[in-house]
């Protein structure tokens, strides 16, 4: 059932009605009920999977609350007990419930891997082994971002920074929240528990600011983003080279902000019709003025699942801080120091990039962001320099745009790896934008596209709305403004109704209706 | 509680095994059944120009089926040969990719490659081509890739043969 | 939120509302030139007479039978409410929705679609049921019709379905925003061009010769509903059997038994050309698939003799109101037929 439908329009509706009329306390069954339906719309055969991982975390979760009461309460029953003896049973007790973690952790991540990367593996192994036969299998819808979420959880509570969710049915809304399962955001237990289950009395302004939003992504995602995929999909197809990979860079970071940024807005739109607020995804990435600053800005929740779960506990792990102690000993306090890091750093990124899709131009992706990163680390004393010596174009406002601008054409460029799914042809046709520069040719083309003059001009303005969109909205978005506003909000929610209808890129013809991050 | 996690894991396979769907075919396909008139090989879903270029010493008659509905584009053509025809579909006249949709057979002068022409036996098309893909009271069928190689039977003898492009 | 405020939100909704009407009657395709035969099913709600026989199909009816012809030599009032491949459950809610505004004696349909058991195309469905009124036989039709990637509500909502037409837009459009141009003569199409058939090839083989339950089906549905009403149903296979357009002598028996077990006249005039005076050479405007106007008055008028003859079907020349309505609709044929347009 996709956002841009009507049945999750009448869904939307009939669960915002039946919602408002419950009793407080009762709402949270509404979005349980339409979590469940929105799934099995996607496909009965695809709600095993996620009973699975429910199950899975969620008697993981109490095993681990259990176990760590059990452990309390015989450490308090033990009484005084010298210092080393009592570290030493906690550290027992610890790594008891860490292995009950990890197993957690292996059976909700490993069936992501199976359904997800079976494929991958074996088409690797096929290539030493022709006849080998690769089994087509389900990919579940939102299953990257449910497992993530429920795995998240698992370790929150081993952490002690979670408590377990006795109610099964509350630990289910939790992993099936609808608005957020086809693309995030990825959310803490702690964040979205009081959010999902507190008593949400309805306020007009929140609900106005989420109509808005919602309206808002809708915008994005059917003017802008679907449109521009028509003309991506040609250049992909046709592997044109030269100044149309430059086009394609350009269009494809039209493309994913509108088709993802639009989906959380509709994501967290909708949640606010409910009086649910989700933790932001966004945060004006496009202008970023580097490459660590722009993951700060796009893809936050997932950026930080990663951070947390992965990035931190590899940096601090045992084998890690061995190895820090062996390369300051023999490779110099300097590299010894920053081994570590640049390993945990690379194995986090090639983790993005894996979660990302199941294929080799996923993980270049991940390892040339991871590259970026490490080489600017790198150069910093380079930039400090640089900074003292030109103090004032360091400041001004045109370095700003210009640092904007590089990084925007740098991750775009990173980004085409998603578009033509082939590493060598990927990495060919980036050449070719050196050896073939034919902008003449390709701005002559531009109608050879798909799209017609008329759309290239909707897809202009579009795009001129949404900067202007996020200019007017630095300090804060318009739609908090609006919402303040009933009137003028009503007219530029109507107004931007009939826009979507007009122009937006839907119904038959137009097979670019998918969220890109669903696959995921 | 490890027989609860040794049971987990027996479910977890279970899925496993529970989500697999078709395999793929893979390679190694057996290539598909191709007509040949005159030293012409001819297949569906061939482009139907240099065909038709290499025939036109035979003088094809043509006829034109357009669509029920004016603005709707594209059209059948149907080029009539010695023993047999060709229908192929194209956007319009003078489409360069027009296209091979079916080769009919339509009398016993002339025969597929492996030697069955129409007035054979059902069982003398099994003998040369094996088991069919499909069978019917009125037809044999055999698919290889995207086309399909078919034999209308009438009281056990074969009354029609053509070759189809799969939609 | 105040009074006030509530107030002026409705009224921004009600113009928005109005803009996206005034929106969709822009957009949705007029078929004034090009594909006329989609202004054909609208077409029907502006004549306002009764009919004797209405006739039900697809190309074959609606470029074969003229309805002038037949009051000219018969006084018979007639009606075509033909489309592109009208298929059988489209046929049975026209005829269903015709009901709700006359009652024929007879009801003509063309057998030819019974060979479609499933959704063929969008384009046909659209042309047929965009132009039906709204109603609840309307909604059926659709539910029946609907391909896979279509919606029911973009048939409910057309806007959905030709909002991109705005980068397309043509004087027409705008021309005929509230009002449309008659294109045929009570439903007949004409064709003036002559393109003689020269192929005389059968259709490509058949993979599975039953024709398929759901037209029987529908069938029936149309038989009851006739007998219900006291109207004659009579089943016609036009006179044309272009390879493309193929009926097969499986199809013809399962016909004839149909017709038989329920006690229809069943025609099939494709043996009957000959008598009927059809010349292949003249009488055809695309190679034999279907027939000019020249053929469709001699089809016309072969018909015309049955239904007077079998049926009884009344000479209305008399009735003065008919007749001057009648003329009208006879001057504007001939001038079209001399005129030469098709």
């Amino acid at each position: 059932m996709q956002f841009n439908s009507i049945p999750f329009l009448l869904l939307l509706t009939a669960a915002l009605v039946l919602y408002y009329c419950l009793p407080l306390r009762r709402r949270w069954y509404v979005l349980l009920g339409a979590s469940y339906l929105y799934y099995l719309a996607a496909g009965a055969e695809y709600l095993v999977f996620i009973l699975y991982t429910t199950a899975v975390s969620y008697l993981t979760g109490l095993w681990l609350g259990r176990r760590a009461m059990r452990d309390a309460t015989a450490l308090a029953a033990a009484g005084e007990l010298p210092r080393e003896e009592r570290r030493a049973r906690q550290a027992k007790d610890r790594r008891a419930r860490f292995r009950i973690l990890v197993g957690g952790l292996v059976l909700g991540f490993g069936m992501l891997a199976v359904l997800k990367y079976t494929g991958f593996v074996l088409s690797g192994v096929q290539a030493f082994v022709p006849t080998l036969r690769i089994p087509e299998l389900l990919l579940p819808l939102g299953i990257s971002f449910y497992t993530f979420q429920s795995m998240g959880y698992l370790i929150d509570v081993y952490r002690g920074k979670a408590q377990p969710e006795r109610n099964p049915f509350r630990f289910a809304l939790f992993v099936s929240y609808f608005p957020q399962i086809l693309q995030g955001p990825i959310s803490r237990f702690g964040d979205l528990e009081p959010q999902l289950f507190g008593e949400h009395r309805f306020q007009g302004e929140r609900f106005r600011a989420g109509l808005a939003r919602v309206v808002w992504g809708y915008f994005k995602k059917m003017v802008v983003a679907d449109t521009a995929m028509i003309a991506v999909r040609t250049l992909v197809e046709q592997e044109l080279t030269g100044a149309y990979v430059v086009l394609l860079i350009l269009l494809y970071s039209a493309v994913i902000y509108g088709d993802f940024t639009g989906g959380i807005d509709i994501t967290i739109g909708v949640s606010e019709l409910f009086g649910v607020r989700l933790k932001e995804n966004f945060d004006r990435p496009f202008a970023s003025r580097s490459v660590k600053e722009y993951w700060r800005r796009w893809h936050i929740t997932m950026g930080t699942w990663f951070t947390d779960y992965v990035f931190y506990p590899l940096s601090v792990c045992g084998p890690m801080q061995r190895l820090s102690k062996w390369s300051r000993a023999h490779l110099g306090a300097a590299l010894g120091k920053r081994l570590p890091v640049y390993i945990a750093t690379i194995v986090t990124w090639f983790l993005t990039g894996l979660w990302h899709g199941a294929g080799w131009n996923f993980i270049v992706w991940g390892l040339l962001n991871c590259l970026c990163i490490q080489v600017s680390q790198e150069l910093q004393p380079l930039w400090r320099r640089w900074q003292a010596a030109a103090p004032r174009l360091c400041a001004s406002r045109i370095w700003g745009c210009w640092q904007a601008l590089r990084t925007f054409l740098l991750m775009g460029l990173i980004r085409s790896l998603d578009c033509y799914r082939n590493v060598p042809l990927t990495f060919r046709l980036w050449g070719s934008i050196l050896t073939d520069f034919n902008w003449g040719q390709m701005l002559g083309d531009l109608t050879g596209l798909g799209l017609t003059p008329a759309d290239w001009g909707v897809l202009a303005a579009g795009v001129l709305v949404q900067f202007a969109a996020s200019l007017l909205g630095k300090r804060e978005p318009l739609r908090e403004r609006l919402s303040r506003r009933p009137v003028l909000l009503c007219a530029c929610l109507t107004l931007g109704v009939i826009v979507i209808l007009l122009f937006g890129s839907y119904g038959i013809g137009y097979d670019a209706g998918d969220f890109i991050y669903g696959q995921f | 509680m490890k027989k609860f996690a040794a049971l987990l894991l027996t479910v977890a396979a279970l899925m496993g095994f529970s989500s697999c769907g078709e395999d793929n075919p893979g390679n190694g396909e057996a290539a598909a059944y191709s007509f040949s008139f005159d030293g012409v090989e001819m297949r569906p879903g061939d482009k139907a120009a240099p065909v038709l270029e290499a025939l036109a010493g035979h003088s094809p008659q043509s006829s034109v089926k357009a669509s029920c509905l004016s603005g709707l584009s594209g059209e059948d053509v149907t080029y009539v040969l010695p023993g047999f025809r060709i229908q192929t579909f194209r956007q319009q006249e003078g489409d360069a990719d027009e296209q091979i949709r079916l080769i009919i057979l339509s009398d016993d002068s002339v025969a597929t490659p492996e030697g069955v022409a129409i007035g054979a036996e059902a069982q003398a098309v099994k003998d040369t081509y094996g088991a069919p893909s499909e069978e019917t009271e009125f037809r044999l069928a055999y698919t290889r890739g995207s086309m399909r190689l078919v034999f209308g039977l009438r009281e056990g003898k074969v009354t029609n043969i053509s070759y189809e492009v799969l939609e | 939120m105040k009074r006030k405020q509530w107030i002026a939100c409705l009224c921004i909704l009600l113009c928005g509302g109005v803009l996206l009407w005034f929106a969709q009657l822009l957009l949705v395709p007029k078929y004034m030139s090009g594909n006329r035969e989609g202004a054909m099913t609208a077409e029907y709600y502006g004549d306002g007479s009764t009919h004797d026989v209405l006739f039900l199909g697809d190309c074959e009816v609606y470029e074969c039978y003229t309805p002038p012809t037949l009051w000219a030599e018969y006084g018979i009032t007639s009606y075509i409410r033909g489309t592109p491949q009208q298929l059988v459950w489209h046929s049975y809610y026209l005829l269903e929705e015709t009901l709700r505004y006359e009652t024929p004696r007879a009801v003509v349909f063309n057998v030819y679609a019974m060979r479609y058991g499933e959704p063929q195309n969008e384009a046909y469905n659209r042309v047929l049921l965009d132009g039906m009124r709204f109603s609840d036989v309307k909604l059926r039709a659709v539910l029946a019709s609907m391909t896979e990637e279509e919606s029911l509500a973009s048939y409910l909502f057309p806007l959905l379905r030709y909002h991109s037409r705005w980068s397309e837009l043509e004087a027409a459009d705008l021309q005929y925003l509230f009002h449309r141009d008659s294109v045929t003569h009570n439903g007949y199409l004409m064709q003036t061009a002559v393109v003689p058939k020269e192929l005389d090839i059968e259709g490509e083989p058949l993979s599975d010769p039953t024709l398929p339950e759901i037209c029987f089906a529908y069938l029936d549905r149309m038989r009851e509903l006739c007998e219900e009403k006291g109207i004659q149903l009579i089943l016609v296979k036009a006179p044309t059997n272009f390879w493309g357009y193929y009926w097969y002598d499986e199809w013809e028996e399962q016909m004839v038994s149909y017709a038989g077990e329920h006690g229809l006249p069943y025609y099939n005039f494709i043996p009957l050309a000959d008598e009927i005076g059809l010349d292949w050479s003249t009488d055809t405007y695309d190679g034999g698939a279907h027939l000019n106007v020249s053929g469709a008055e001699k089809l016309t008028s072969y018909f015309g003799a049955i239904l007077r003859e079998t049926f009884g079907l009344e000479d209305h020349r008399a009735d003065a109101e008919l007749s001057a309505l009648w003329q009208e609709k006879c001057n504007a044929y001939e001038a079209e037929k001399n005129g030469g347009t098709s």
